[in-house]
């Protein structure tokens, strides 16, 4: 299964879209609530990084028999250093984010927290590659 | 009897009044009715009780199984308990030992109200609530409606339900087995809501066949010519604090209030709580300690068989409380006894598979990639001409098996066009 959505920077009023319809779209396919919620949160926290740094991005999201994997791809400043950026509570948002409760410094460990690998690539002025992925349970894997 | 043709739901059609308008399709907050030959039905494994369909169905061809009785049942050891909401119907001058009396005299030698019930409960909630270690936000569990809803559309949301029995389970667990034969024999819950009906109908199982509930409207007139008559002997009201306390729980804020909850935070309306819930599923929120949710806008004052008029019920509600806090005496905590009856979940609630479209992943996924082609067939605009409240919902049902394209009222004059053409 495959899905893509176009995520628009600055769209605070759509935040949520993309990774509200992702989460839908598990629920009908009976993923267990517990995966289906690691999956909501990482990727709505993926797209809200979108929103709130770059310019534009896509989130795709591909599912087979073990696994479901995200990517957002963005174009924008990119990380200057990615390894500070993923520590908790580092935050590079202009205050006019964080008075509309964003960019509190909480998305990307957020992300590796609900996730069960993560990758995070960046080219400062030119954009962002979050890739992760969550493991689909044993039972689900045996197509069941 | 229930309705044949849904053996697990209360919620009933009378067909003859139905004329298949669409009303009810649209509002059904889980795609739970469909029209099918020009009449509603219910999908039972979608149905969460909330009863807007009842609410908003203009031939009142919604209602809930006549399995509880008609009418009134009679005898000396006839029960009676009332929702907290029973009391604000019949009008700011009517007292509630009024209402209590009035029940007595239309049949009900025993009166029983949720006050003790909702005081026990109220404190097994506070206690959960400054537990450190327990899911954020914590979401009221005393609206059955809302909990059947996170079953249906937000499983990965039941470890937020506050886990403590709701209170018409205590008061049940707390009577003994006479009692509560009694009760399926001879009582009725009085309620303006379909879910708290279908809970109270569960708990009692088969026994439930003669009573359990009864809907407020199918008394209230009994009970308001009784009241007319009886205008002019007014008493002076003796209900205690406790009482009210827990009458405050008929009305949104009302829970967050008797519990002491400093900052509330309240989601009345399943429309309203559907959008808190993708925000809580998508780990926001999590800052907010205690999520007050309902089923109804209006909490149980709105619930479907309620006759008053929300607005002017919650005007008779805070009328008497105003009256009472100014001579309430007495601190007594108004609890049961506690160390009789279990208080806690016994075992976790369970999800309901009502969104899943197959029990197997692969399969699903197949049926998902079909309702990804077949929707861009249809016009999108919803129009409920097929019988589904969407043209996705179509799409669903198509591969489910329950419908076909040309169902859909733009496709089926392209079809016909087809096979005249050729």
């Amino acid at each position: 299964m495959q899905m893509e959505f176009e995520i628009a920077g600055q769209d605070f009023k759509k935040a949520g879209e993309a990774s509200f319809a992702i989460k839908h779209r598990l629920k009908l396919l009976g993923i267990p609530p517990d995966i289906t919620r690691r999956v909501a949160t990482a990727s709505y926290e993926g797209e809200l990084n979108v929103i709130v740094y770059a310019q534009k991005g896509t989130m795709k999201v591909h599912m087979d028999d073990h696994t479901i994997w995200v990517t957002v791809i963005d174009i924008g400043p990119g990380i200057p250093n990615v390894e500070l950026a993923m520590r908790e509570g580092y935050t590079t948002a202009p205050p006019y984010v964080k008075q509309l409760g964003y960019g509190s410094g909480m998305g990307l460990p957020n992300i590796k927290k609900n996730a069960d690998w993560m990758d995070l690539r960046s080219v400062v002025n030119q954009g962002t590659t979050l890739q992760f992925k969550v493991h689909l349970s044993e039972e689900l894997k045996r197509g069941k | 009897m229930k309705s044949p043709a849904h053996p697990d739901l209360l919620l009933f059609l009378e067909k003859e009044r139905c004329q298949g308008c669409t009303h009810c399709l649209r509002v059904c907050p889980t795609e739970a009715i469909r029209i099918r030959k020009g009449k509603a039905q219910a999908m039972a494994h979608r149905c969460v009780y909330c009863g807007r369909c009842i609410q908003v169905c203009p031939q009142k061809a919604w209602k809930a199984s006549s399995s509880a009785r008609e009418d009134v049942p009679s005898g000396e050891k006839a029960m009676a308990i009332l929702d907290p909401a029973v009391f604000w119907q019949f009008g700011d001058r009517v007292s509630p030992e009024e209402v209590i009396q009035a029940f007595q005299e239309i049949g009900f030698p025993i009166v029983q109200n949720m006050s003790e019930p909702l005081a026990t409960y109220g404190t097994q909630v506070t206690d959960y609530l400054s537990s450190p270690q327990r899911p954020l936000p914590a979401i009221s569990s005393t609206c059955p409606a809302v909990v059947e809803f996170i079953r249906v559309k937000y499983p990965s949301l039941i470890e937020n339900l506050v886990p403590i029995l709701p209170p018409i389970e205590l008061l049940m667990s707390q009577m003994g087995e006479t009692q509560k034969g009694l009760l399926s024999a001879k009582g009725v819950y009085v309620t303006p809501c379909l879910a708290q009906a279908e809970a109270i109908c569960s708990l009692l199982g088969e026994k439930a066949m003669g009573g359990g509930f009864l809907p407020i409207e199918k008394v209230y007139n009994r009970v308001k010519k009784v009241l007319h008559r009886r205008r002019g002997e007014t008493s002076i009201p003796q209900v205690s604090e406790v009482f009210f306390r827990g009458m405050k729980w008929a009305t949104p804020g009302g829970e967050s209030e008797a519990l002491g909850v400093s900052l509330p935070f309240i989601a009345a309306g399943l429309e309203r709580l559907a959008s808190i819930l993708e925000r809580v599923e998508a780990g926001l929120l999590e800052d907010v300690p205690f999520i007050e949710a309902w089923a109804c806008m209006d909490g149980c004052l709105g619930g479907p068989f309620a006759v008053q008029d929300p607005c002017v019920a919650k005007y008779h509600l805070s009328s008497w409380t105003g009256k009472m806090e100014k001579g309430k005496g007495g601190n007594e905590r108004g609890e049961m006894q506690a160390e009789r009856i279990p208080l806690r979940l016994r075992e976790p609630l369970m999800a309901r598979p009502g969104l899943r479209l197959d029990e197997n992943v692969r399969m699903a996924m197949e049926k998902l990639h079909r309702i990804d082609a077949l929707k861009r067939k249809f016009p999108g605009i919803d129009c409920g001409s097929c019988g589904c409240p969407t043209c996705l919902a179509l799409a669903e049902d198509i591969v489910q098996g329950l419908a076909e394209e040309t169902d859909c009222q733009f496709i089926l004059p392209r079809k016909r066009g087809k096979k005249r053409a050729s």
